[in-house]
């Protein structure tokens, strides 16, 4: 299990570094300069001049590269080309945004897949199962963007509910989450339904009804734990394809999150900017393929303990 | 349907309780293959429509003096509902004819799939041959470049393209494929790996076939149903990505048409008007839904093992 | 050799009555008898041994005991009396607390039988959780004692190894310990050493055997192995397609057996009965559930076949004190 852990880890810092190469390089050859979207000429041309010997870049690029890596791993990547603003400041306020709806996603998501998918497995070919089928089909169904505007036509538009986009309480994330976790939901339940189904097949399961428990406690304990290694492995592809959507989710919402301040310094070609946010993400995401990787070895005792399975 | 476009090899498949020789299985379950093969004739049927509606769009995009049909504004005939005032669907708020918009903007989106398709299988089945078949150092090279990409968000590896050349269609079709050739490539150097140790490849070299032509022409034809299956996958994934990224104002730029942007664009007239905005957003989860239908049950005849999550 | 068991253990009323008991599969569009109007009695102390081929309806008349039937199956009609009450009529909760409590079964495949995610203390000390109010401290207690019992060395440290790092003999007996643990009075053992290795399987046998003795424990035991039972039953009733044709002492069917299929199945065994070089084997299949003749399930299989045999269904019928025979036909046992 160790074994698999440092190799795993070394593996994903060497992927690491070939990502943040391309990202650096790609984002710095990119057409159309930053001084394009400066406005003010005066401004410009202390900020450009500043901006220029601060960030080193009238050295060579494979230098900069490392200057900036450096800055980055020490924690200081430096400042905006926009608005000359520290990117640390940007980064804190912007990733405690993003970890706010990222866990309020995932809370959503896997406190409605999970209950969901062991019943309608439980239950099965009854109504609920029909319905909670009927919810996956609609969830993987319903593009996220196309969700977004009727739920904020409908909630916000319609009914003020909720606020159409912004962030300053705690009713403009609840729109948000709910669109970020839906396909999650949707994949979640089936893959929790078809893994429970699974398991209430094996032996061990009779043995646990002949013992007399309470059927709650062998599906809720018993089955829902040997159901979780899929639901495990899922997690880590379901944490990338949720990063990957707070990108339009929180642009359209106006979430000053990660993704947001992504997409905006693109558009706006503030290339320090887009790099530490794109290798920030792109850390995250190694980061989550590692953890579900380990996680899921260790979601088996066989494999936990090394021994060879029996 | 997922714009992380990863792909998963794993054996289980649902199954139900059946005791010793005791037919357990209700009625449902046996009626499943069939219902699934016939959602899927009709997902086929429907992709075909699609397919025939975006090649018309394709074509009236690509020319000149065709492009008038979805272009032409006219102020006084904004907002027409649609079978209303001698039109199909109606008009947009600039007046333009919705139902040209939506057949280029459904040609985008379909163009925008086959080419994706098109990269990701040829890089895909060039590197993944390569590894499986060369093995050593080149099948590790491969290897981890096959793990580095596959599986990255989408859209995050888009909105990074997009950084690097320009908003467009361009860094969205190459950033999809970047992710996607992964998937084919892991499923055509495993083949490839099995079909080098066969018995009758080691006959044929016996005889003096190269050993690299046997493998090829085996290959080919055991690739098709995965082909298949993961094409109406792909289509899918560049469809629903292409039209989150158009509508955030990544993808498609103006003038060309995209349903992603339609979608966008209508959002302001929604209350008043919703039809400008339920046209495209339909087409997209009615094409999506005939994509991923037929691919799952392409999915159930030819590779049962090949399932999404 | 007088009925009941051999040790001497009181024999008063019976502690299981099975009646009558019939269960059916839904199929498409027929109903098929799995079990087909199964009657037996199983005293206090005493190890009956139900034998048959597989498919015969025996592992299903032990699951419809326990009302464990899998979906699609369920029992038809039919009375199971159990220290009193019919478990038949016991309501959801009731059963219950029946289970691992007052009877228990242990299953054929320890390899998966057995929950891979738990500890086998915890898996355990679950049982005593269930059934009693004791704390965990308690009832942990319990199950190292039992496991001990059991004859698994260094039990209080090995309670906390999962079920797969226990070989196929080991499991078997954490799987007995699960069964014992609250003292049951029956124990439904359905093809215990099949899957064991051929001594591993004599020491499987001589612990239920002695737990008989010491527990005063009944003991259902389901196998296709005549040898298994001949060593440790008291008595034994033959199955064949779904129904009881021969009932009596071990010792009535072993030395007098007078159904054609007991018979078969006695040649057809090495070393217990034949001195014979080949190995007899009973001509034709076991008919299917589906196409079962209206007449004598074994006619088309049988060598002693009269007239009465294709035509109309035998009775169960007394032929000497404790001895039920299913035949129009009995001969003497030739060996």
């Amino acid at each position: 299990m160790l074994t698999f852990i440092v190799h795993r880890t070394l593996y994903a810092i060497g992927l690491l570094f070939v990502a943040s190469v391309v990202i650096f390089y790609g984002l710095r050859v990119a057409p159309g300069e930053v001084t394009d979207v400066l406005t003010n000429p005066v401004n410009r041309i202390f900020m450009i001049e500043n901006l220029r010997e601060k960030l080193g870049l009238d050295k060579p690029l494979p230098l900069q590269y490392f200057i900036f890596m450096g800055n980055f791993l020490r924690g200081d990547p430096g400042y905006s080309l926009v608005n000359g603003e520290p990117i640390n400041e940007l980064l804190r306020s912007a990733a405690g945004y993003t970890l706010k709806l990222g866990a309020l996603s995932a809370l959503l998501t896997y406190g409605t897949a999970i209950p969901l998918g062991v019943i309608a497995a439980w239950k099965r070919n009854s109504f609920f199962d029909y319905g909670a089928n009927l919810l996956a089909v609609l969830g993987m169904g319903i593009p996220n963007f196309l969700l977004a505007i009727l739920l904020i036509q409908e909630f916000a538009v319609k009914r003020h509910w909720f606020p159409v986009a912004g962030y300053e309480s705690w009713k403009h994330i609840l729109l948000p989450a709910v669109v970020l976790s839906a396909e999650a939901i949707a994949i979640n339940l089936r893959v929790v339904r078809s893994s429970v189904l699974e398991e209430l097949n094996r032996d061990y399961v009779r043995t646990l009804y002949a013992k007399g428990l309470p059927e709650g406690k062998i599906i809720w304990v018993h089955v829902l734990r040997n159901a979780l290694p899929p639901i495990i492995a899922l997690a880590g592809v379901m944490l990338r394809t949720l990063l990957g959507y707070t990108l339009i989710v929180e642009t359209i919402f106006r979430w000053p999150g990660l993704g947001y301040q992504l997409v905006n310094s693109v558009l706006k070609r503030d290339y320090t900017v887009a790099q530490t946010l794109a290798i920030l993400l792109t850390v995250a995401v190694i980061l989550f393929n590692l953890l579900a990787d380990i996680g899921q070895q260790w979601a088996d005792p066989r494999v936990r303990q090394g021994a060879k399975t029996g | 349907m997922s714009a992380g476009g990863t792909y998963e090899l794993t054996v289980g498949v649902e199954t139900e309780v059946v005791p010793d020789g005791a037919p357990g299985r209700t009625l449902g379950d046996k009626l499943a293959p069939l219902v699934a093969n016939k959602l899927a004739l009709l997902g086929g049927l429907l992709t075909i429509a699609f397919l025939v509606l975006g090649l018309v769009g394709l074509l009236i995009v690509s020319r000149q003096e065709w492009q008038h049909l979805y272009l032409d504004q006219n102020v006084r005939r904004t907002l027409i509902l649609p079978f209303e005032e001698g039109t199909f669907l109606g008009t947009d708020n600039l007046g333009r004819s919705m139902v040209w918009r939506l057949v280029a903007g459904t040609g985008i989106s379909l163009g925008a799939g086959l080419a994706v398709t098109a990269i990701s299988m040829s890089v895909g089945m060039a590197l993944g041959s390569l590894a499986g078949y060369v093995g050593g150092l080149t099948d590790r090279l491969i290897s981890a470049l096959i793990d580095l990409t596959w599986g990255f968000p989408v859209i995050l590896v888009a909105v990074i393209f997009v950084g690097m050349l320009e908003p467009g269609l361009t860094a969205v079709i190459l950033a999809i494929s970047v992710v996607n050739w992964a998937g084919y490539a892991r499923i055509v150097r495993a083949q490839t790996l099995s079909l080098k140790g066969r018995a009758f490849v080691e006959a044929a070299r016996a005889l003096g076939v190269s050993r690299w032509k046997i493998v090829l022409r085996h290959l080919i034809p055991n690739m098709l149903g995965t082909t298949l299956v993961m094409a109406s996958y792909y289509i899918a994934v560049t469809v629903i990505a292409e039209a989150g990224l158009s509508f955030i104002g990544l993808g498609a730029q103006p003038p060309t048409p995209s349903l992603g942007q339609m979608v966008s664009n209508g959002r302001s007239f929604l209350s008043k008007d919703p039809w400008i905005v339920i046209l495209p957003g339909g087409t997209i989860a009615l094409l999506v839904l005939a994509l991923n239908t037929l691919g799952d049950g392409l999915r159930d005849i030819f590779d049962p093992r090949l399932r999404r999550w | 050799m007088p009925s009941g068991p051999r040790l001497g253990v009181r024999v008063d009323t019976p502690l299981l009555t099975v009646d009558n008991l019939t269960t059916v599969i839904h199929a498409r569009r027929r109903t098929l008898r799995a079990v087909d109007r199964v009657s037996f009695t199983v005293n206090r102390g005493e190890i009956l041994g139900l034998v048959g081929e597989s498919g015969c309806g025996k592992s299903m008349t032990a699951l419809s005991l326990m009302r464990l039937l899998p979906p699609g199956a369920a029992v038809a009609e039919g009375s199971v009396r159990f220290d009193g009450r019919d478990l038949l009529r016991l309501s959801g909760g009731e059963i219950r607390k029946v289970r691992g409590n007052d009877v228990s079964m242990v299953f054929q495949e320890p390899m998966t039988a057995l929950d891979p995610a738990f500890t086998v203390g915890s898996q355990i000390a679950e049982v005593v959780r269930a059934h009693t109010k004791v704390g965990a401290e308690e009832a942990r207690t319990r199950a190292v004692a039992m496991l001990d019992r059991l004859g698994i060395p260094n039990a209080a440290r090995r309670i906390d190894d999962y079920p797969h790092q226990f070989s196929g003999g080991m499991r078997q007996r954490v799987m007995l310990a699960l069964a014992l643990v609250m003292n049951p009075k029956l124990l439904l053992a359905d093809e215990p050493t099949t899957a064991l290795d051929v001594t591993i399987q004599a020491q499987i046998l001589d612990l239920i055997a002695d737990l008989r003795r010491e527990l005063g424990l009944s003991v259902i035991l389901i196998t296709h192995n005549l040898g298994v039972v001949n060593e440790i039953a008291d008595r034994v009733a033959v199955m064949y397609a779904g129904e009881i044709v021969e009932i009596g002492t071990t010792r009535q069917i072993f030395e007098n057996p007078q159904h054609p299929y007991t018979q078969g199945l006695l040649k057809s065994m090495p070393y217990l009965v034949s001195r014979q070089a080949t190995l007899h084997v009973i001509p034709g299949r076991v008919p299917e559930l589906w196409a079962m003749p209206a007449a004598c399930r074994f006619a088309a299989r049988c060598s002693n076949r009269i007239a009465p045999c294709v035509e109309t269904h035998p009775d169960l019928a007394r032929i000497e004190t404790d001895h039920d025979l299913r035949c129009y036909n009995p001969t003497p046992f030739v060996r």
